[in-house]
């Protein structure tokens, strides 16, 4: 057996999946190669991370419980999620209701003064200056200017790039 | 001679399973009896909340109570039932907020030839407690698909056959999403945890 042949077999070797057919031919390699040994121990060695956690025991009474859940025809599914332990959670949403209560009404307190504001500033039509119309034409004229450059730009490069796509076939 | 074995051992599953089927609420009972130990273990490598593994647990035997009538026989009820709580958990996973990575089946993904090599042994200085949270802490940030069959491979040691059963899915993808499930895990222990994983390249 070749190293081709055996680097496949490797972690099969070592989950104990081979026929002993297969294991008899591949160990052989093993012993005598030492970068597909390496691999072994390497797959091997993965193994000692997966320790047995500390076990959640089950309720007493636990079994008797659930079966008689399960003959009310308590389905189990679509039931609310548990809080999780120590999230806080339960705690933190009375608050947050709070908080955005508050600030919702903050909000809108804001928009309306800033409406009452704004009412007392704004120059009526008559009022509005003439070189505040003079500036407005001219930011839109230099948009207006971008907007035909780009397009300009645009019909000088596709041609381009159609062409150069033609001739790179 | 295999029947009069069957006939002998009248707590069989497949007959507490009809027992149940036909009314007998205390036949259910002892099926939960006899699984309730190793679903509160497979549900404890997906949380370490005691409240949401009951939780899980209590579900898993509810939705197998409703369609106790679809077990087939023609696999053990426990496989049955573990896919079931995988499912389940996939379920619970979800709605915590975690989806499954797309395309991470991508080769791409896999690790390369160094990582492969590469030895990682825990820290001789570790508790084993303390492996165990870093390992858990590493399986949570792994796309579900890896996370699934690295617990059934490596924590709950189920054999390839057993997990392409559970997950349906064939002996090659089993071989191959371990594979990279495990490059992955590797990667992660080397770059998360480089003080506590020995890693030595061969």
């Amino acid at each position: 057996m070749n190293c081709k042949h055996a680097r496949p077999l490797v972690p099969l070797y070592v989950d104990g999946e081979l026929t002993s057919v297969q294991s008899a031919e591949l160990r052989p390699h093993l012993l005598s190669c030492p970068a597909c040994r390496s691999l072994a121990q390497a797959e091997q060695s993965l193994h000692a991370w997966f320790v047995p956690t500390d076990e959640i025991p089950v309720p007493a009474g636990f079994a008797a419980h659930v079966a008689r859940r399960a003959v009310a025809g308590d389905t189990g599914s679509k039931r609310p999620l548990a809080p999780v332990e120590g999230s806080g959670h339960e705690h933190s949403e009375p608050i947050l209701q709070f908080v955005l209560h508050a600030l919702a009404v903050a909000a809108i307190a804001l928009v309306v003064a800033s409406i009452a504001m704004r009412r007392l500033d704004q120059p009526a039509a008559e009022e509005l200056k003439a070189h505040e119309s003079q500036a407005l034409d001219a930011s839109l004229f230099a948009l207006d200017q971008i907007n035909r450059e780009e397009l300009r730009a645009a019909s000088i490069f596709n041609p381009q790039g159609a062409q150069e796509g033609s001739s790179g076939r | 001679m295999a029947l009069k074995l069957v006939q002998e051992a009248p707590l069989q599953d497949a007959d507490l399973v009809r027992e149940a089927i036909a009314g007998n609420p205390l036949s259910f009972q002892l099926l939960v009896e006899r699984y309730q130990g190793r679903l509160f273990a497979l549900a404890r490598h997906y949380t370490s909340s005691p409240v949401e593994v009951e939780d899980i647990v209590q579900d898993t035997f509810l939705k197998a109570y409703s369609r106790l009538d679809t077990f087939q026989h023609q696999s053990a009820f426990y496989t049955w039932l573990y896919r079931i709580a995988t499912n389940t958990v996939l379920d619970f996973l979800k709605r915590r907020g975690r989806c499954p990575v797309q395309a991470v089946e991508d080769p791409e993904l896999a690790g390369s030839p160094e990582t492969d090599r590469r030895i990682v042994r825990p820290d001789a200085r570790l508790e084993r407690q303390e492996v165990a949270e870093i390992t858990h802490a590493i399986l949570e940030g792994m796309p579900e698909i890896f996370r699934t069959v690295l617990v059934m491979r490596e924590l709950e040691e189920m054999a390839y056959q057993e997990i392409a059963d559970v997950l349906d899915i064939s002996i090659g993808t089993v071989e191959s999403r371990l594979f990279r499930a495990r490059a992955r895990f590797k990667e992660r222990l080397v770059t998360q945890y480089p003080e506590f994983a020995q890693g030595i390249n061969e």
